[in-house]
């Protein structure tokens, strides 16, 4: 028996078993497979809204952003939380995390909602905004114009990240961006890892193999301001890698953010797994079926036949990909069947025509298809709670896209806290 | 009606004409042609008993996380790559499958997408053999 079990392992899941947990009750984490987490390009996206101002009140910090979420889209989570809730939940959702990643050696910069986004270099050659990440993707913010000339380092046999496309990309976003061209210069750096990014990265946990690539860029560093390289300085050894290499080199090295395959998201998603291990959350196995009496979910049954019982509930498993959200004969929850809503409102049948738009540059209703919520982030059913005890968390609920306010990271750090407080609030009541 | 309409019209009816007459005179081919192609490139017709399969194997986002469940000297992804379609990597693939089958169970554990690559690895077995089979 447990107070509260948290159902899927990615961030959102994670964030609410660490809350949990912190308040000194028992929890468990049934996980599946890895989520989202771990196709993580390495930044922290919590608002970007550019698409939902007016050009005169174009948003300049974080949290006008997600001030701006929540005016215009009732049914995104910071919406449904409202402004308040949304920045207090962000910044102790992020405390949890901060805290978990250090335990695993993994640092990750601050979170200033008050400050803007800055502009991280991508693999792909693209800027993008993200208020926070992980410390080895700092270092140049190309939101703001940057002295001096960075190298762009083509690693040989890297097919992976073409480091002239990069330059030229980084050099068109930045311009738009800050005004000012930054100088980026493709560099040919004379070391051979491996021709995609997670064989790479295997072999710079190899301390010799880091050194190799050290002294090649090194050898290049003349003039150089700082290097941005593709996102494989180790897996396993990643903190001691980097910082190897930065003490060789002599000048930043800052990764780009990745694109898939992305090793920063396998260190964060192995980190996560470590601090939930560390904090005493009991991990379970896939959950096959809830168990519920009346309007409650009192266990689950696990795929090897166990039943867990517990006081509360919270949901995180996703959507579609992830099998959180499935449509077979019917767009459901997978998980309890319940109603889904997409960012059109509440699916009422299944037709077409509920979930496509007239213009094809639109964003897909489909893909925003989850559970609809209420305040307190409880599951409804027909605008009524579909069952006490059980909250959600993270892209489980339904009704936006991340990818239009560049918002995944800052959903899950606040949905998962807020999920949290409510399955503890719940099992309160229940005491009382 | 238009020029442009009369002049569609007539075409159509003078293609629909010259089939009518000259049905009789030919042997229709049927599948055989379209299946000898297939074979060509490796691909057989798709068994009934594949389309449960295939509800897992399909679901691939092509994240390419299983690498990690690779060795140096294998690539689970590339052979998934490998077992999508083109014909010249076919055989690869089947050489290969063995690395998705020892790989299965470690990559059951991180996909995000759940995708069956055991199921991905029977599939690519199964059209070997099929194509193997006179």
């Amino acid at each position: 028996m447990f107070d509260v079990l948290v159902i899927g392992g990615g961030l959102a899941g994670t964030v609410a078993a660490l809350t949990a947990r912190g308040r000194g009750v028992r929890v468990a984490l049934a996980t599946r497979s890895w989520g989202a987490t771990a196709l993580s390009t390495g930044a922290l996206d919590v608002a970007y809204s550019p698409a939902l101002s007016p050009a005169a009140q174009m948003p300049r910090t974080v949290a006008e952003h997600v001030m701006d979420i929540v005016a215009h889209r009732p049914r995104h989570p910071y919406g449904v939380l409202g402004l308040e809730v949304t920045l207090r939940a962000l910044r102790q959702g992020f405390a949890h995390l901060e805290k978990a990643l250090a335990a695993a050696g993994l640092a990750v910069t601050p979170l200033d909602l008050e400050a803007e986004n800055r502009g991280l270099p991508s693999s792909l050659g693209t800027v993008l905004p993200a208020a926070a990440c992980l410390s080895s993707h700092a270092g140049l913010d190309l939101a703001k114009p940057q002295p001096g000339r960075w190298g762009v380092a083509q690693l040989q046999g890297a097919a992976f990240f073409d480091a002239r496309r990069v330059a030229l990309g980084l050099a068109h976003d930045a311009l738009a961006q800050s005004g000012v061209s930054p100088a980026l210069e493709p560099v040919l750096v004379a070391f051979d890892g491996g021709s995609n990014p997670i064989a790479t990265a295997r072999a710079l946990d190899d301390m010799a193999t880091v050194e190799r690539l050290a002294r090649a860029l090194r050898e290049r560093a003349d003039g150089i301001a700082g290097f941005i390289v593709p996102p494989v300085i180790g897996l396993e050894r990643h903190v001691e890698a980097l910082r190897r290499l930065r003490e060789v080199v002599g000048v930043p090295v800052v990764e780009a953010l990745a694109h898939l395959p992305s090793p920063p998201g396998v260190r964060l998603q192995r980190a996560l797994e470590a601090a939930v291990k560390r904090a005493g959350v009991e991990l379970v196995g896939d959950v096959a079926a809830p168990i519920t009496e009346g309007d409650r979910v009192v266990a689950v049954r696990t795929s090897d036949a166990l039943e867990i019982r517990a006081g509360s509930f919270v949901l995180a498993t996703g959507r579609f990909v992830s099998g959180g959200v499935t449509w077979t004969d019917r767009c459901r929850e997978a998980l309890f069947g319940l109603p889904v809503v997409t960012e059109l409102g509440v699916m009422e049948d299944d037709s077409p025509s509920t979930v496509v738009r007239e213009s094809p540059v639109e964003s897909h209703p489909l893909l925003t298809a989850g559970v609809p919520v209420g305040r307190d982030l409880r599951p409804q059913r027909e605008g009524h709670l579909a069952f006490e005890n059980l909250f959600a968390a993270g892209m489980v609920i339904g009704g936006f896209a991340s990818r239009y306010a560049l918002c995944a990271d800052g959903v899950a750090l606040a949905t998962g806290t807020v999920a949290a407080e409510g399955a503890l609030a719940a099992l309160d009541a229940e005491a009382a | 009606m238009s020029f442009k309409q009369l002049k569609a019209l007539w075409t159509m009816g003078l293609a629909l004409l010259r089939k009518l007459l000259i049905l009789p005179f030919v042997r229709n081919p049927g599948a055989r042609p379209w299946l000898v192609r297939m074979r060509q490139e490796r691909l057989t017709a798709t068994p009934a008993g594949a389309w449960p399969r295939l509800s897992t194997a399909g679901r691939c986002i092509g994240c390419g996380l299983c690498e990690l469940a690779g060795t140096p000297t294998t690539s689970p992804f590339a052979v998934i790559l490998a077992a999508g379609r083109r014909p010249e990597d076919a055989d690869l693939a089947v050489a290969e499958a063995h690395v998705l089958m020892r790989a299965a169970a470690d990559i059951a554990r991180i996909c995000p997408a759940r995708v069956g690559v055991d199921d991905i690895a029977t599939l690519i077995l199964d059209n070997a053999r099929a194509l193997d089979t006179p």
